[in-house]
């Protein structure tokens, strides 16, 4: 093997839900190639193709457009632009998460267009969709179009976006400000005062892409008889398709969003632009509408938010923390879009999982001319976990203190309050710590001297460095009532039917799963179905950590009440009381006699022989509208790395990397370690490679040619996962959310061992071999 | 279904023939149509994966001549008498390739978008080369993105498969 | 989606050659295709015929006359990794080959498309130019025969006049007793700078050396004034002038900055990589 590794403790006897030998289901079809992604569709008679105008200004007046010759050529079927809108209102719906931001009284003004209306505010924003009988003709239309841009000053950096001499994006709003949000407690100068030391220290994080192997937005939208239904990504079907209802003020029930399987995902693949253009296209001409956007396109329709993370630290002589004031700068890009969210993440996050009785945390979130930035796997808690856990080591440092010795000190124990309003921490560091530690060789402690810095003219070996880091989330968030429904056939077997897509967590195996053990059935008996809103069953979406805990509990109501039901029509059927029958072995007992699931199904009669039995399940997150509302649990871990940096050209190579997270339970332990190594590739990808780059008024990387992305070669062979298991978590079984705790820890990790090898803080990521070598010096 | 290239705006077209999995295709194709296009469109083999049309990513990877290829930005003339394999080929019979079998037993795909091209890349070099190291299978691979991060299943996956090969021969 | 257009199989020089000229700038060569196809994806490039000269005899030949390894300008970059003929004559070839982008392209892309499209982002240019190549140029009107160095006139530009087409490149083995070792710093998809060296050393003094860099600068350079400062030095002195060469470097290569690093970062790679490259080559002495 190549040295991943499941511990699973107290005791590996513990119960195993899922025996790692059942592989996934859909695996299958997979790997030979018969999984249909949204291209991959049959198209629906008539499908006309739509071909994309977008604004290859960052700034700029739309002064003109005129689509005339475009709607003449012999193909074209129907034009969307801003003299094209035929009385809709063309502004989106803000995301509505305001109510997790204190400073906000009610929702932000919906500040995106469908189209550009005005002024086009980012490089790639929509201007105009044309629709045409084939893809090569909506192509040359969208060539006709004439367009007549006033090129404007961009403004790329947040902070210089708060400036009072930077254009303003929004004349209407007058500032670039667009929310602030703060939380403290106890008394952060008093804090400070106490303090024997206060450190000041700046981390920042540049905007980023999820890109997902399936390019974002692509869709087939069909309008009929009134209706539409669209067949599309999302992780959100309910959340989105109300809100494409909404958009086209029609009736919600009469939008029907079907989700097949998404080719990843990350946050991405929400509502886009391209698919309320579809559905305006599908509308006018009558046609089905199917859009397959370029990576290019893809690459401008979402990103991660750039932040600006300042920090003061204040510790006492033994290295106790007593206060901590951060203020951040939030890059949201052009509109709203996931501005709220991502500030309140990083609000709640910017103390990391240390104890501090003094803490006031300040953010600004800012406008600027990038593409629209939302939620991002570990929206804002990727950004703010690298700059807590560098500051962290680098307070340690300057105190003189190991920095592992530094962390145990002031990590937050099991039972100990967080933050108020939230549960108490459920995990333990300490265990944790120890394990990444081992796993990589090593007993955690740090030499206080670097290796050292050597010059260029003499030969030397690579400069070794190790770190070890935390990292904190909350478990699962907020959401609202989950639905699933499990049904019965004649044959015995049960359907789950929900709301959930699998962007390739493996959201259908667990139902199966949960289903199965549920209800005793062995899994080829369980049929997951695929998510359409026609089938109304809410569930708020494939995100935050909350699926295997919000879905999953309502996928074990659905089969616990599937079960009753049958007992229900048993008693009904072949008499007694409930309190007399049993439900075993895929059987209804009652004293001698036993009946399969599929004869009680069989026994209503009602419809023949398609007799169905169903139950409705459901669950709720705890309640709360406030900053931690509905936080049930933490997501932890603590990640190790051993890296090596050449100390002439600055390059990295990652020797040994190891995550220990507490999983709750494992309920498909491939799933479980696909999403920890698959989390801490990304990880990788954003330490040491990723960044949109916008420059010259334009985002200059929108490709992968250009825009880097991990591969094989750079991922250690040595790469450990732990997977702990109390069973203490509240999903099915005990599981707990754990799929966004290694992305975070990649990050600080490298840096922390950076300096540890050389003696040098790269305060930003990417973590690149130029900005070594300009930190030691070299030129 | 509408016809992605309009046969009207096309200006030449090549009769050809290729070997489509063991299959023979006989029939007409533009000049500019890409294999991409004829394998997803004319043929419905639609494991062949879109994405970065760009030679970067390995999505759209089949086999020509036994040589890995990418798909979106070769032309499907140009495999006139060629045989071409995807990844609906590699099973015979209903009976997985170990390199598939293996990808299952270890998870090699999440999300599954790149899975096609992974698999179609790794078995090229198992052809290549029969018992090839961790190093020269990411060497190999290094031109296959997965952004689910799956490169260590994907690893493994090969290195059993390659191991299964061997006890096959 | 590419625009439609037209194929020419010309079955020679000749043909290929007028047809060439007569169509001008509506035709373009057509070879492996592995970046034409992207520049006309990307309305780069429009064409409405491609001139496939696949099918030309004698384009896909790699042979050795005794004197010099002759490669067809339609012979891929695969082939050339892989070719026992490279491998034994021009290891330094096989090497920078080898590393070119991904398994794919290698498969698809020539050389004669690589070295025609010259972009600066490049690995053969660096190593050919360091074995002294010529190309010949051919058309209806003849052949001739220039210096790689002088056929790279420019970033994305070469010496071909109209109508004339890369038919072969000259490629001489360097000479027995040299090494010679081919580096790269390498990020995205093209290297963001190689460096080619070979240097012959006796006791431990460079006698002889070759010294090129590539993709700082529009085109690869050889870097005579730096091989003659080294010619006679011991190899420690020689790698330290060739790491204090900043200056030197920044005036020939002419760096700038971009997504791939800033111009000091690459003046400052390209340094320390010469030094490493003579000193890897001076152990290699004798290898090839």
């Amino acid at each position: 093997m190549l040295g991943h590794e499941s511990m699973a403790t107290p005791a590996d006897t513990r119960n195993i839900i899922s025996p790692t030998a059942e592989p996934r289901f859909d695996l299958r079809d997979k790997v030979t190639g018969q999984t249909r992604y949204v291209e991959d569709l049959p198209e629906p008679a008539g499908t006309a193709y739509a071909a994309m105008l977008l604004s290859p200004y960052s700034h700029a007046r739309l002064l003109s457009i005129d689509s005339s010759k475009a709607e003449k050529l012999p193909g074209v079927v129907a034009i969307l632009d801003r003299e094209h809108l035929d009385g809709l209102s063309p502004m989106l719906h803000t995301p509505r998460y305001e109510y997790m931001v204190k400073t906000l009284s009610g929702p932000l003004p919906n500040d995106q267009p469908l189209v550009v209306i005005d002024k086009g505010r980012f490089h790639g924003e929509l201007v105009a969709a044309v629709a045409a009988d084939d893809l090569r003709t909506a192509q040359k239309a969208v060539e006709l179009i004439d367009v007549n841009y006033e090129p404007l000053e961009p403004v790329f950096d947040a902070a210089a976006a708060l400036d009072a001499s930077a254009p303003i994006l929004h004349e209407s709003k007058g500032t670039n400000l667009l929310l602030e949000d703060e939380m403290e407690w106890g008394n952060v100068e008093r804090g400070l005062r106490e303090a024997a030391r206060v450190f000041e220290e700046t981390y920042t994080s540049p905007s980023m892409f999820h890109h997902p192997m399936e390019n974002v937005g692509g869709c087939v939208a069909q309008f009929l008889n009134d209706e539409a239904v669209i067949w599309g990504a999302t992780d959100a079907p309910f959340r989105d398709s109300d809100e494409m209802a909404d958009f086209f003020q029609m009736d919600r029930e009469r939008m029907r969003f079907r989700v097949p399987y998404i080719g990843g995902h990350f946050g991405a693949k929400n509502v886009t632009n391209y698919m309320l253009a579809a559905l305006f296209l599908s509308r006018k001409s009558r046609r089905p509408v199917k859009i397959v956007p370029t990576t290019e396109a893809s690459f401008r329709t979402t990103a991660r938010h750039g932040m600006i993370y300042t920090a003061k630290a204040g510790v006492r002589s033994d290295g106790t923390l007593t206060a901590l004031d951060v203020d951040m700068i939030i890059d949201t890009g052009a509109y709203t879009t996931g501005a709220v969210l991502a500030t309140h993440n990083m609000v709640i996050s910017a103390w990391g999982c240390y104890r501090i009785p003094n803490v006031r945390i300040t953010a600004r979130c800012a406008h600027t001319n990038k593409v629209p930035a939302s939620h991002t796997r570990a929206t804002g808690k990727f950004q703010t976990t690298w700059a807590v856990e560098c500051l962290i080591d680098s307070v340690a440092r300057k105190m003189g203190m190991d920095p592992t010795d530094f962390r145990k000190k002031n990590l937050l124990r099991r039972g100990e309050l967080v933050v108020q309003g939230a549960p108490p921490m459920d995990a333990d560091y300490l265990e944790m710590m120890d394990k990444a530690a081992a796993a990589i060789d090593w007993d955690g402690h740090s030499s206080m001297e670097p290796q050292g810095r050597s010059d260029s003219s003499s030969p030397s070996p690579p400069a070794k460095g190790r770190a070890l880091v935390l990292t904190l989330r909350n478990g699962n968030q907020g959401g609202g009532r989950a639905y699933a429904m499990a049904s019965v056939d004649v044959r015995g077997n049960v359907k789950i039917h929900h709301n959930a897509p699998d962007p390739g967590q493996g959201i259908y195996n667990l139902i199966s799963i949960i289903a199965a053990k549920t209800l005793e059935l062995p899994r080829s008996q369980i049929i997951v179905g695929e998510p359409d809103t026609a089938v109304s069953l809410p569930f708020s979406g494939v995100n935050a950590q909350r699926t295997t805990i919000q879905l999953g509990n309502a996928v074990k109501n659905a089969c616990e009440n599937l079960k009753q039901e049958l007992v229900n029509v048993a008693c009904e059927i072949k008499g007694g009381n409930p309190s007399e029958w049993r439900v075993a072995d895929a059987r209804l007992w009652r004293a001698e006699q036993s009946f399969s699931f599929g004869d009680v199904a069989a026994s209503i009669k009602t419809l023949g022989d398609n007799s169905v039995l169903k139950a409705m399940g459901s669950y709720s997150p705890p309640s709360g509208r406030s900053a931690f509302g509905g936080l049930d649990h933490w997501a932890t871990s603590a990640a190790a790395v051993e890296l090596e940096v050449d100390v002439e050209t600055g390059e990295i190579k990652i020797l040994q990397f190891s995550l220990v997270t507490d999983a709750g339970k494992i309920l498909h332990f491939n799933s479980a370690k696909g999403q920890i190594e698959g989390g801490a590739v990304m990880g990788f990808g954003h330490a040491l490679f990723e960044e949109t780059v916008y420059q010259d008024g334009q985002l200059l990387n929108a490709d992968p040619f250009q825009y880097r992305l991990p591969t094989m070669q750079d991922i250690p062979e040595l790469f450990r996962t732990i997977l702990l298991e109390n069973e203490d978590g509240p999903g099915p079984f005990g599981s707990k959310g754990m799929s966004q705790t290694s992305i975070t820890a990649v990050a600080p990790a490298v840096g922390n061992a950076i300096y540890d090898a050389l003696g040098i803080r790269i305060r930003s990521v990417p973590i690149t071999p130029e900005k070594i070598l300009k930190a030691l010096g070299k030129f | 279904m509408a016809e992605p290239l309009a046969p009207i705006a096309t200006l030449q077209s090549f009769a050809i023939e290729i070997i489509v999995n063991g299959t023979p295709w006989k029939g007409n194709v533009p000049a500019e149509e890409v294999l991409l296009d004829f394998l997803r469109y004319r043929l419905k083999l639609t494991g062949t994966k879109r994405s970065c049309e760009s030679e970067v990513c390995g999505a759209c990877t089949v086999l020509v001549e036994g040589k890995p290829i990418s798909s979106c930005s070769y032309l499907a003339f140009e495999a006139n008498e060629k045989s071409v394999t995807t990844i609906e080929g590699l099973a015979s019979g209903g009976e997985l390739d170990p390199l598939q079998e293996a990808f299952i037993r270890n998870l090699g795909a999440q999300c599954g978008f790149c899975t096609s091209g992974q698999i179609m890349a790794a078995k090229a070099l198992l052809l290549n080369n029969p018992a090839p190291s961790y190093e020269q299978i990411s060497e190999w691979l290094n031109g296959n993105i997965c952004r689910c991060g799956c490169y260590p299943a994907i690893a493994q996956s090969i290195l059993e498969a390659a191991e299964e090969y061997k006890n096959r021969r | 989606m590419l625009q439609p257009f037209r194929v020419l199989a010309p079955a020679n020089i000749e043909q290929a050659s007028t047809e060439l000229v007569r169509l001008g700038e509506r035709a373009t060569i057509y070879a492996g295709g592995a970046e034409l196809i992207l520049l006309l994806r990307y309305g780069m490039v429009h064409a409405e015929y491609l001139i496939n000269i696949k099918c030309i005899d004698g384009l896909s030949e790699i042979s050795w006359d005794g004197q010099t390894v002759q490669i067809g300008a339609t012979v891929t970059h695969g082939r050339l990794e892989t070719d026992p003929l490279i491998h034994e004559r021009l290891p330094l070839l096989a090497v920078a080959e080898s590393q070119i982008a991904n398994i794919r392209v290698r498969n698809q892309g020539t050389l004669g498309g690589n070295l025609c499209f010259n972009d600066p982002h490049s690995d053969p240019g660096t190593a050919l130019l360091l074995h002294e190549a010529e190309v010949i140029l051919a058309s209806k009107g003849g052949r001739r025969r220039i210096p790689l160095s002088d056929f790279f006139s420019g970033m994305y530009e070469t010496a071909l006049e109209p109508g004339e087409l890369l038919e072969k490149v000259f490629v001489a083995p360097l000479p027995i007793e040299w090494g010679a070792v081919y580096l790269r710093v390498h990020r995205y998809q093209r290297p963001t700078l190689n460096v080619a060296v070979a240097a012959k050393l006796q006791n431990g003094t460079v006698e002889d050396a070759r010294l090129a860099v590539g993709c700082v600068g529009p085109k690869p350079q050889r870097l005579s004034e730096l091989e003659a400062k080294i010619r006679g030095e011991k190899l420690d002195g020689a790698k330290r002038i060739c790491a204090d060469s900043k200056r030197y470097l920044k005036d020939r290569l002419e760096p700038i900055d971009d997504l791939l690093g800033s111009a000091d970062y690459k003046i400052y790679m390209a340094a320390v990589l010469l030094s490493r490259a003579l000193s890897q080559a001076g152990q290699s002495n004798g290898k090839g």
